[in-house]
């Protein structure tokens, strides 16, 4: 029978070639079968890989000791000249189990749950996720989520406590747009992309969590510009409704003088009237005097829209004085408030305090104002009850965003402060 | 003699009521003020029997809310609301806060003398209803009061979230009443509604005094 003396060198090499690859293939195998729980394929593979590395070492020696002329081994000499077919059955043998090995493998990837599964599982998510314990030590974290924070930090994601930390207030690249902070946050990159993080404790982790939010931020930029668009517009409707009120106060003054013409021309033939003959009739004086006084009037008609003005000639009226400290704003919202808080606090002082002297002090910073009242009439000997007036008064100011504070104690002192618009 | 003070913010119309009221001997002008802010002060002050009140007065503070103050505190003192605007709300809330009597302005003055002395007499002097007025293809009384009080702060300016948050409706409740009036009217959006009812006077709304 043909035995392995018998085929020329290059074959032999070739026998040599092929069982050193069963063993580079046989050593390839070890790991992934020797973590699965088959004794039996365990064995089987040792067994093989056995069986190639015997005869490879054997072949190998005797080559070696042929080209180095020198005393072929005994057990090479044995092995050599027993059939070819022994060392090709091998081959056969283990190349098909090596084969089944294989695909039992794949088929076993596929179809378990293996920590690479869910690796690879992670990576396909479009959102980043990462879990991680206290401290920041990673357990898992998906591609997704090794991009963004590259982009947001510019550096990987090693400890991941540290990155919520960024994202929740600290300081990010320059190429990203932080849109917002706290548990939330939500960055546009430089891809135009909005991502918004989340993190969330789980029993022993901690899960972060980033969502493609690009689609939503767009939304909601519309609708706050729509918003914009909307308050611009309710805003010009309230200035065009003041607008209106001295619209309609102007057809009033004109339906006014639209009589007085009519009584002018009364009185014109009236006095025509008496200059004809004075003796028929009393001279028309009443009525002229009447027109006079309305046209007057008309020449010098402005509107009193000085709250200060308004206010001290009430003030005098009863014979109180009024001293003011500081400059009322322009604003006209303010003015208004001022004249309704202003009218309370004289109330107040005359009725309850019988004061003669009402102390006002305007103040304001560069984000706040404050209007402040005193008087020096009597101290309330206990603390005020807020009722009818100073508590419609403080319903005006919380509707208008100011907050109101009545002290009783050493004297009464009404402050009311509001943001500066 | 009755002791007259006059509540009226424009120069003109406060001269004419103060002929009027001075051409007849019954009446004193005591005072004339031109914001309702400082009416109820000017009560506790001085003597005062007779208001002729303008419901819009001086810094946009309103005559009806100064009314109400001083009817709780001064029963005694009679008031005569007077506006030229037609407003329909105007009319019931002067008869909730207690005025006394309402008279749409004109210019005549025996008219404003005849309810003051009818009022002075302990009668009640109110218009039978509010002057009709057309907007956009119907007539103003042909809104439903809800629709009015949408109308209102649609003028004011307001969202239709904060209209609902006000009026207690639901966002749907007011863009439905929106809606409503826009095919009664027949104009083309809600700003072409708020500013019509706005120029005809027929909603007025006081941010202020609100």
């Amino acid at each position: 029978m043909l035995s392995y003396y018998d085929i020329s060198m290059p074959l032999r090499c070739l026998v040599i070639l092929c069982l050193f690859l069963l063993v580079c293939v046989g050593g390839y195998l070890v790991a992934p079968i020797f973590r699965q729980n088959k004794l039996c394929s365990k064995l089987l593979l040792s067994l093989s890989i056995i069986v190639c590395v015997i005869p490879m070492m054997i072949y190998v020696a005797e080559a070696r000791a042929i080209l180095r002329q020198l005393q072929i081994p005994s057990v090479s000499l044995w092995l050599c000249n027993q059939p070819l077919l022994i060392p090709v059955v091998i081959i056969l043998f283990v190349t098909v189990y090596y084969g089944y090995l294989i695909r039992e493998e794949q088929r076993f990837r596929s179809n378990t749950v293996t920590r690479s599964s869910i690796r690879e599982g992670v990576d396909q998510i479009t959102s980043g996720l990462c879990f991680y314990v206290e401290g920041g030590r990673l357990i898992l974290s998906n591609s997704r989520m090794n991009e963004l924070c590259h982009a947001i930090v510019g550096r990987d994601l090693q400890n991941a406590e540290l990155f919520w930390q960024i994202l929740s207030g600290g300081e990010v690249s320059p190429t990203v747009e932080r849109i917002s902070y706290g548990s939330y946050p939500n960055f546009r990159l430089e891809n135009g992309k909005v991502w918004t993080f989340s993190r969330e404790k789980l029993d022993g982790f901690i899960q972060l969590t980033a969502a493609d939010t690009t689609l939503q931020q767009a939304l909601t930029d519309e609708l706050r510009d729509k918003n914009l668009d909307l308050a611009a517009m309710n805003l010009r409707l309230r200035k065009y409704g003041e607008n209106v009120d001295e619209l309609a106060r102007s057809k009033e003054r004109l339906e006014t003088k639209v009589r007085i013409h009519g009584e002018l021309g009364q009185a014109l033939l009236a006095a025509r009237r008496y200059l004809v003959d004075p003796k028929a009739q009393e001279p028309p004086l009443d009525i002229w005097r009447r027109n006079i006084a309305m046209l007057r009037k008309e020449m010098e008609a402005k509107k009193a829209e000085d709250p200060l003005l308004i206010l001290k000639k009430a003030a005098a009226s009863a014979g109180v004085e009024l001293v003011i400290r500081g400059e009322l704003p322009h604003d006209h919202e303010y003015r208004q408030f001022f004249l309704i808080a202003a009218s309370e606090a004289l109330t107040n002082a005359v009725v309850h305090g019988d004061a003669k002297t009402l102390f006002i002090e305007l103040r304001g910073t560069d984000t706040h104002r404050t209007m402040q009242f005193t008087n020096d009439g009597v101290s309330p000997n206990q603390p005020i009850t807020e009722g009818g007036g100073l508590s419609s008064l403080r319903h005006k100011a919380e509707n208008n965003g100011f907050v109101m504070t009545v002290e009783s104690t050493p004297q009464f002192v009404l402050t009311i402060t509001g943001r500066r618009e | 003699m009755v002791n007259v003070m006059i509540v009226e913010d424009d120069p003109m119309a406060q001269k004419l009521l103060e002929i009027f009221v001075s051409g007849n001997t019954d009446y004193h002008v005591a005072h004339t003020i031109e914001s309702a802010a400082m009416a109820e002060f000017y009560c506790m002050t001085h003597s005062i029997d007779l208001i002729l009140m303008d419901v819009c007065t001086a810094m946009n503070v309103s005559g009806l809310e100064a009314a109400e103050k001083i009817k709780a505190r001064f029963p005694h003192i009679k008031i005569i609301i007077i506006t030229s605007q037609p407003e329909c709300s105007f009319i019931d809330r002067a008869r909730s806060v207690g005025v006394e009597s309402f008279w749409y302005k004109t210019a005549s003055a025996e008219e404003i003398l005849t309810v003051m002395d009818r009022t002075m007499a302990g009668e009640s002097i109110y218009p039978d209803s509010t002057p009709s007025l057309k907007l956009g293809n119907i007539l103003s009384e042909n809104f439903t009061d809800r629709e009015l009080d949408v109308l209102r702060l649609v003028v004011a300016g307001e969202t239709d979230a904060a209209i609902a948050e006000k009026l207690f409706l639901s966002l749907r409740t007011v863009k439905q009443h929106i809606q409503s009036m826009r095919d009664k009217t027949g104009f083309r959006n809600r700003t072409e509604l708020a500013v019509r009812a706005r120029e005809s006077g027929l909603v007025i709304n006081n941010q202020t005094n609100e």
